[in-house]
């Protein structure tokens, strides 16, 4: 074979091997998932700082604008004060930092807070500067006399009833010019009931709030369309001593508050704020606390709590709470010596609240 | 001689006619059918998620449909599926078929695909969040020191409060973003967490149009613009409900774009957790809930 006819089917050889390599890797290149697929683009909601929520301003300190000095207040951890322990720390701390005394009267039963800042640091017992007075379950010398030399009662959150006798004694004890604030939180039963005057069967002879024409409601209120950091923050605005300077609070869980004819509405929310039990169509203004001479209410605890304190003008509403209890008249023990009026029972304005027009 | 030739040729005919035969009744192309059963958590989401991404990386997939029951689940997991399934539809058709329920991460999940179909009966929606929250603050627990007060937690109860609204309005806006001029609802409406009926989310926007896994499958065929097709499912038929569990070694704030509870969560207010823990160390405490939207 001649030189020549080698090197051409030398060549040959390789021009087919060379197409038929590249013919493959062609084809392997063409059918192959190379190119990863571009992602997708993200929707704008996801992109970062969309989703920003509304932050309220907290500062400012409790104030107290008040001439008394050295009142007792009574903080009542029975009747199944349902209270974190800090928010009972916080008005004790406002309390006594103001150079008024608290007295306690009972302690929480399970399921409620876990005890006072002054008791948990062992001021217990008398002090001329602080807690008056411990008592607790079955040690109890009754409400009637830890409310005895007194100046104002508060009822924390309260889950159980007053009996006939401390019902009378409360009232004896606002009679005689004792102040009585109750802060309650939004409930499955209605506090009115619990305390007297309607709503949920009111426990015999348990008739406190109703006497005085005040009451709250059980459901909590909301506002889908102004929320501040969640659907269950509502806005309200303050009015008359209790709402002075108030321009406007951030109440976390609150519930409606009911004013009789003669009491006075003190904090009111916005007009888009719906109940949770009062079904569809519920917007509207709803009154959180109220005044009625020597007795206030307020819906909420949320106030109290120490992340909410200074929120908005929290912090002017507490003080307000507190003017009022120490403004009042110092009770002696005269009016618990004899059994307390009897009158008959009243029905106060309990019920569920109805969605308020204004 | 003739005869020689004419078997030679049915010898020839024979071995190509299968080959012209598959040629002329090949079908066009296919659809895949993923499935997304039971609860949203990151054991029984990431396979649907591989899944879809098999079905978008592989070009004998011409369309996907997406097979929803499902409440929801962890909000992380739910996005991961929301995300999955737009990336999918950006290279091919994506239909959602629900078939149960779609509800709140269940929902999110289908907000990614090109249309969604719906039983009548189906639920949909259920748009909110809510988060759990461990009770046990480790700077709290006696015998563990911290470098902070909020570490190895989520934050305060304000900073939870402030993430899961953001968390709820992220998804809203996502409603809005994905169902665009279809709803007929406002943003706020759907922050109440409503769940509608089929029929209702047909009529309200929230849905596409009423049909079942065979519409959504012709309609996915059509969308990849396929006369003829094969289906094939992807991964194993899931049947059943997948359970949430709580229960893990590491007991941290989850947010849960859910629609009803996971069992064994209890609820206590979550002013609660800003107080002394009083759970002993190594002792599980009740999670908390904080909602945003009645989810």
């Amino acid at each position: 074979m001649r030189t020549r006819d080698v090197l051409a089917s030398v060549g040959v050889f390789l021009g087919v091997v060379v197409l038929i390599v590249g013919a493959t890797a062609t084809g392997a290149v063409l059918s192959s998932p190379s190119t990863p697929a571009e992602d997708a683009e993200m929707p704008e909601s996801f992109e970062p700082g969309s989703a920003s929520v509304e932050t309220v301003e907290a500062s400012g300190d409790v104030t107290v604008d008040s001439d008394s000095t050295g009142d007792v207040v009574v903080l009542d951890l029975a009747h199944g004060s349902q209270l974190s322990a800090e928010k009972i720390q916080t008005l004790e701390r406002v309390l006594v930092e103001h150079g008024y005394r608290v007295r306690y009267h009972g302690t929480p039963n399970s399921g409620g807070s876990s005890g006072g800042l002054l008791s948990g640091l062992g001021l217990g017992g008398a002090s001329s500067s602080g807690a008056v007075g411990v008592s607790g379950p079955g040690q109890s010398p009754g409400l009637n006399s830890s409310l005895s030399g007194a100046d104002a009662y508060v009822l924390l959150n309260p889950s159980e009833p007053l009996d006939t006798g401390e019902t009378a004694g409360v009232e004896a004890f606002t009679d005689a010019g004792g102040r009585v604030l109750v802060m309650t939180d939004p409930k499955g039963t209605s506090i009115t009931g619990l305390l007297g005057g309607g709503g949920d069967p009111p426990s015999p002879g348990a008739e406190t709030l109703g006497r005085f024409g005040v009451g709250a409601g059980s459901g909590y209120l909301y506002d889908i369309a102004n929320d501040g950091s969640n659907f269950q923050t509502v806005a309200a605005s303050g009015s008359g001593s209790l709402g002075d300077g108030v321009g406007e609070v951030r109440l976390r869980r609150a519930t409606s508050v009911v004013a009789g004819p003669d009491a006075t509405v003190a904090l009111r929310t916005g007009p888009e704020t719906e109940l949770s039990d009062a079904g569809p169509s519920s917007s509207g203004r709803y009154p959180v606390a109220a005044r009625n001479g020597n007795v206030a209410i307020v819906g909420d605890t949320s106030v109290l709590s120490p992340s909410n304190l200074r929120t908005a003008d929290n912090e002017v509403l507490v003080g307000n709470l507190v003017e009022f209890l120490v403004d009042g008249s110092t009770v002696g023990s005269e009016p618990f010596e004899t059994e307390g009026p009897t009158r008959p029972p009243t029905t106060g304005p309990g019920g569920p609240p109805t969605p308020p027009s204004g | 001689m003739y005869v020689v030739v004419a078997v030679a040729a049915l010898l020839v005919g024979s071995a190509l006619a299968p080959f012209v035969w598959g040629a002329f009744n090949e079908p066009d192309g296919t659809v895949a059918v993923v499935t997304l059963e039971g609860g949203i958590a990151p054991q029984s989401s990431d396979p649907v998620v591989e899944r879809l991404d098999r079905a978008r990386d592989n070009e004998s997939i011409d369309a996907v449909v997406l097979r929803v029951n499902s409440p929801g689940g962890r909000v992380p997991a739910s996005e991961s599926l929301y995300m999955a399934v737009r990336e999918t539809a950006a290279e091919k058709p994506v239909v959602a078929s629900v078939a149960g329920q779609a509800t709140s991460g269940g929902y999110m999940a289908v907000l990614g695909s090109d249309r969604i179909y719906t039983t009548p009966s189906s639920q949909l929606g259920s748009v909110g969040v809510f988060a759990s929250v461990p009770l046990v603050q480790p700077s709290n627990v006696e015998g563990i020191v911290t470098t902070a007060p909020t570490k190895g937690t989520a934050g305060t109860p304000a900073e939870v409060r402030e993430s899961v609204e953001r968390t709820k309005r992220r998804f809203v806006d996502l409603v809005v973003e994905e169902r665009g001029e279809a709803l007929t609802v406002s943003e706020q409406t759907i922050s109440r967490a409503k769940v509608y009926d089929g029929s209702e989310a047909v009529e309200n926007g929230f849905a596409d149009a009423v049909g079942g896994k065979a519409t959504a499958i012709e309609a996915a065929a059509d969308r990849a613009e396929l006369d003829s097709y094969r289906t094939v499912t992807l991964g194993p038929e899931q049947s059943g409900t997948q359970s949430l569990s709580l229960t893990g070694e590491i007991d941290t704030t989850r947010y849960y774009a859910l629609h009803g509870v996971p069992d064994g969560m209890s609820v206590t207010p979550i002013e609660a957790l800003s107080g002394n823990a009083t759970v002993e160390p190594g002792e599980r405490a009740d999670a908390a809930i904080v909602r945003g939207g009645a989810a």
